[in-house]
């Protein structure tokens, strides 16, 4: 099947139409990463060398930097490229889809996800708590939310491949939350940023918190792949078994850290 | 050996057909049918005249007559047929009537060969990649897919009343090559060529060779189900244009709506309306299953696109004895 769909590519977009080539967009990103963020990563080993897998983070912050720091950050330490599933909303924007694209997201699509991990062998990153995780209330900081319902568990059993906890500390110190906001009946954390920059450039404007990643052993399964179904209450407790451990994980990262910004 | 009938005989894929079956070995004979007396006479061919909408029971006596095993069906979608426009519905009426005169009791016929349209398929952001023939297709009412989906609904009752009858429809991708543009493949064409701004879609062409030769090989193995049919690859829209040798030319991501007649007339270039969805989102279908069935597309996108690029250049030479001006639609 593959074959089919290699033959007309451009040189450096492939299928999904990511851009193969480094570019501008990833040298600016690259500066961001090495110095205003300073990442640094354990337990790369965990990652597959050339297999599928799916990675799931914990997702905070207000326009959050998670996807791009473990996108760029896996493909600089590791030479592995990354997917990231997005919304489809994301992509009827002109220019924001298109560059979306470019960088390796994807419309998030259950098809989608399985071709990329099955067919193509891919490793794709998935945010299981959703758009729960930034807007989440100061209360819950460096709380995971709730996983959904396992969708993503379902994903990697069908396709056959691993899941990889990828813990993230730092990124939602990013974008601190000063209040908790109602805006129509949907929760708005107004941040620190947005009151010193205001709301544009405070949306953009993170302040330089030390980001730590920390890769988690695989979860492998032994149901078999391409199911048409599995049992949603074991997809439930897969991913609350996840949830729990990266929790485990992150508090574990926050009671060692000496100070968000040298980490 | 297999008695073929191709409807719709007179449509660019109708003569493809019959060329396509003539040649294949063990057919005993090829019969083109048109129900329009006006298109009987095609360059190079003789077709039969036989009425079969409203009243099938002509066509039922002459598929008897002539002993006919297998029915190929290409005027199903205008468009898909190369003829039309890809507002055109899908001719649902003419297709039960097919199905009552191959259902009807003297019939010997045990294939039947739909060319369908990939424009079942939705276009949105919403859509995965490759959009595969299982998916479940959104219920809308009084659309061109809608009435696409009706026919095959039809057509797949028929299977299951007659277990004998191998019902093949095979939903083909826009097509192009060998003189024929459907609406995607006119609208690369011209010089310059509309690229809306901000957005670059993954699409999906056909050649007439490859849909003559994939309707062909359905016939022969009489395969039963739905099947996706295109050529080799995919291609974003930018990409495309280059391969064409055409210029591009940005364009609002908005279709042309009421302006799209003085557009066309001034020669500007312009998204028509039908192609806006497409355009900003793509649309590429799967050829997993027949693939796995045993076909395989020759040609690949970028020849199509080349050879599209090097016919509309002819054409707009030919036209006016020398090199047209930009802005100016072949």
């Amino acid at each position: 099947m593959a074959r089919t769909f290699d033959s007309d590519r451009s040189p450096t977009l492939d299928r999904w139409g990511r851009d193969l080539d480094r570019s501008l967009r990833d040298s600016f990103f690259d500066a961001a990463y090495r110095s205003w963020f300073r990442v640094e990563w354990e337990g790369l080993e965990h990652l597959p060398e050339e297999s599928g897998a799916l990675l799931v983070s914990n997702h905070a912050g207000m326009m959050p930097v998670d996807g791009g720091v473990i996108q760029h950050g896996v493909q600089e330490e590791t030479g592995r490229l990354v997917y990231l599933l997005a919304h489809h909303g994301f992509f009827r924007f002109p220019f924001v889809g298109r560059t979306l694209k470019r960088s390796g997201t994807v419309v998030a699509h259950p098809d989608n996800a399985h071709r990329l991990l099955r067919e193509d062998g891919r490793m794709v990153l998935v945010f299981p708590e959703g758009e729960k995780g930034p807007v989440k209330p100061k209360s819950e900081r460096y709380r995971l939310q709730r996983f959904g319902r396992g969708g993503f568990i379902e994903t990697a059993m069908r396709a056959g491949v691993p899941i990889v906890p990828i813990v993230l500390m730092g990124t939602e110190d990013t974008t601190p939350t000063l209040l908790d906001l109602e805006i129509g009946g949907r929760r708005m954390p107004l941040t620190v940023n947005s009151v010193l920059f205001g709301p544009l450039l405070g949306a953009v404007a993170h302040f330089p918190a030390k980001i730590r990643a920390r890769v988690l052993p695989p979860v492998h399964f032994d149901e078999p792949p391409e199911r048409p179904s599995y049992p949603r209450s074991m997809l439930m407790d897969r991913a609350e078994s996840i949830r729990s451990d990266m929790q485990d994980t992150l508090d574990e990262m926050v009671s060692a850290r000496e100070s968000i910004w040298r980490g | 050996m297999r008695r073929v009938v191709v409807t719709s005989a007179g449509t660019p894929l109708g003569l493809a057909m019959l060329a396509a079956m003539r040649a294949m070995p063990g057919v005993e004979q090829v019969r083109g049918v048109t129900s329009n007396e006006r298109h009987a006479r095609p360059i190079g061919e003789e077709l039969d005249v036989v009425p079969y909408v409203p009243d099938h029971r002509p066509f039922a006596e002459y598929l008897e007559k002539e002993s006919i095993d297998t029915v190929i069906q290409c005027g199903l979608v205008p468009d898909r047929s190369g003829v039309g426009s890809l507002e055109s519905e899908a001719d649902v009426i003419a297709t039960m009537c097919l199905g009552a005169a191959i259902a009807q009791p003297g019939s010997t016929v045990r294939s039947w060969v739909l060319a369908s349209s990939t424009a079942v398929y939705p276009i949105g952001s919403h859509s995965s990649l490759l959009q595969v023939e299982s998916q479940e297709l959104p219920r809308e009412e009084e659309t061109l897919a809608a009435s696409i989906v009706e026919a095959e609904a039809y057509a797949r009752d028929v299977a299951l009343r007659l277990p004998h009858v191998n019902v093949a429809i095979l939903r083909l991708q826009q097509l192009a090559g060998a003189g024929v543009r459907g609406p995607l493949a006119a609208l690369l064409a011209r010089d310059p060529v509309p690229i809306p701004i901000g957005f670059d879609a993954t699409i999906q062409l056909l050649h007439l060779d490859d849909a003559a030769a994939a309707l062909a090989f359905a016939a022969r193995e009489e395969l039963s189900g739905v099947y996706n049919v295109a050529s080799a690859g995919l291609i974003h829209w930018q990409e495309a244009v280059r391969a064409t040798g055409h210029a591009g030319f940005p364009v609002l991501p908005v279709g042309a709506s009421l302006a799209e007649p003085l557009l066309e007339r001034l020669g500007i270039p312009h998204i028509p309306d039908a192609l806006i969805d497409l355009l900003r989102f793509g649309h590429v279908v799967d050829l997993a299953k027949i693939e796995t069935a045993g076909w395989h597309p020759r040609k690949q996108q970028r020849e199509i696109l080349a050879e599209l690029g090097r016919e509309s250049r002819q054409v707009s030479r030919g036209a006016s004895g020398r090199r047209k001006g930009p802005f100016r639609a072949n």
